[in-house]
């Protein structure tokens, strides 16, 4: 390996690897980090990959810096991280709160029933109902294109900007971060528009989406 | 063609055991060969339904533990030809048998030479609903028009969908017509919009039934009963006919239907 180039960029099928030299000190590589990134910015702007850090073993807290790095200095969609012992951590866990605008979305096909569970770290979208006794947690929106009967609680994990719509709102529960509220009972009958439902001072408020 | 069906339905008391008993009949009736299964170990009574009681000798446990052979166990039906009972064990609970032995139990049948092998689910979730669906080619799941059994049987069709019994058929038990036209009781629709699955068949809420049950004489043949009439109706679809839905009232024509009727033309 070149003794000046202790960090070295590589596309693989797994998306996009960082091989970092296993001895140099943490400083230096996040120095040529920097350098690398900065040097190559445009070219992986709104590029969306996972990538995966290999050659040395870090910190939790090192890691994170190096993506501060990555994310401060491009607009690169990093999807997940993959250490090099091949486990997967969800983006979430490691980065700060400002980066949850980049949530990505799972898409739920059909109907979610009695006693049925679907959680995702991200957003996500229902195409069917939500039928009373079924849950649905996201840490990030939450919209179901059919009834949402059931109990639904979007930014699962603390965040308040997150919300929540339904093209048919009559929930036992909503939920949005730690605010619980129940829907009140002579809105769950006839005909009626689409509803969101967000937190404004600490409340859960629902409007009718016109 | 041998086809293996459940009748399940979650919540208990919404008519499971009767059901398998009248298909059974009316499936006889049009000269089937069908053997009706009670998976219910420790609380059979299709048994009784059927009026069989007194004939059991071996049930569903000796089979499968081996103490005896399946043509042994099976009840042969005082009325029908064509219709057998493998009763369940009463002594024993649900762990007595496990899915892949309830699985070869239901091979063996349709090796038998059965067109429609029923099977009565117990209620719940657990090992006996396990039990019952796992040689199940087909499901039929019942309910009746009020909230509990209908969240029960919304549970209960997800659970099938998971184990890939998909698309069950929904058969509305003891539907009281006086008070959905009262708007008290959930209706047809109601029930169909929530479990958004077909709907085999509707049986209004009959004192038949209750009668015919306790004399151990399924209801699907007394022929006055509109009861009967229906069970007879999902005989005929579960055969693959054809039938409509049985209209269970006579609505008053309002002036605007005369109106409807009148652009119709």
């Amino acid at each position: 390996m070149n003794a000046q180039n202790k960090v070295i960029f590589k596309g693989t099928r797994n998306g996009v690897s960082i091989l970092f030299d296993a001895d140099a000190p943490f400083d230096t590589l996040c120095e040529q980090l920097t350098q690398k990134v900065e040097e190559a910015g445009k070219f992986f702007d709104d590029v969306k990959t996972p990538l995966t850090f290999s050659g040395r073993e870090f910190t939790e807290e090192e890691e994170k810096k190096l993506l501060e790095i990555i994310t401060s200095k491009t607009t690169m969609r990093i999807t997940f991280l993959r250490t090099s012992d091949d486990s997967v951590k969800n983006l979430s866990d490691l980065i700060t709160q400002d980066m949850k605008d980049f949530n990505f979305t799972k898409y739920h096909r059909g109907s979610l029933r009695n006693g049925q569970v679907l959680e995702f770290d991200g957003s996500i979208v229902i195409l069917g109902d939500v039928n009373a006794g079924a849950e649905v947690r996201a840490t990030g929106n939450i919209i179901v294109l059919g009834q949402l009967r059931g109990i639904a609680h979007a930014g699962c994990k603390g965040m308040k900007e997150a919300f929540l719509a339904a093209a048919y709102m009559a929930p036992v529960q909503l939920r949005i971060a730690d605010i619980i509220t129940r829907f009140p009972e002579e809105n769950k009958h006839g005909h009626k528009m689409a509803e969101y439902a967000f937190v404004q001072d600490g409340q859960i408020f629902v409007m009718a989406l016109a | 063609m041998s086809e293996v069906i459940v009748i399940t339905s979650g919540k208990g008391g919404v008519g499971k055991t009767t059901t398998t008993a009248n298909l059974g009949c009316g499936l006889a009736i049009q000269n089937q060969k069908v053997a009706l299964v009670d998976a219910d170990i420790g609380l059979r009574n299709l048994d009784v339904v059927m009026g069989l009681e007194n004939r059991i000798v071996y049930d569903l446990v000796d089979v499968v533990e081996g103490n005896c052979r399946l043509k042994q166990a099976l009840i042969k039906d005082k009325r029908y030809d064509g219709l057998f009972l493998l009763p369940a064990a009463q002594t024993r609970d649900k762990d007595a048998v496990s899915p892949e032995q309830m699985q070869k139990l239901c091979d063996s049948l349709k090796e038998e030479g059965f067109d429609y092998i029923l099977i009565d689910c117990p209620a719940g979730i657990e090992q006996g609903f396990k039990n019952a669906i796992a040689g199940a080619d087909r499901s039929i799941v019942v309910t009746t028009p009020e909230v509990s059994a209908v969240r029960d049987a919304d549970r209960i069709i997800g659970l099938l969908e998971a184990n890939g019994l998909n698309n069950p058929s929904l058969l509305l038990n003891r539907l009281r017509v006086d008070l959905v036209s009262r708007g008290e009781m959930m209706n047809i629709d109601d029930v169909t919009e929530i479990l958004a699955v077909d709907i085999l068949g509707v049986v209004p809420d009959d004192e038949s039934i209750v009668i015919a049950t306790n004399k151990g004489e399924p209801a699907v043949t007394v022929e006055a009963s509109k009861a009967g009439q229906a069970y007879r109706n999902i005989v005929q679809r579960v055969l693959g006919n054809d039938v409509p839905l049985m209209k269970l009232e006579e609505e008053p024509e309002t002036f605007f239907d005369k109106l409807k009727k009148l652009f119709q033309k």
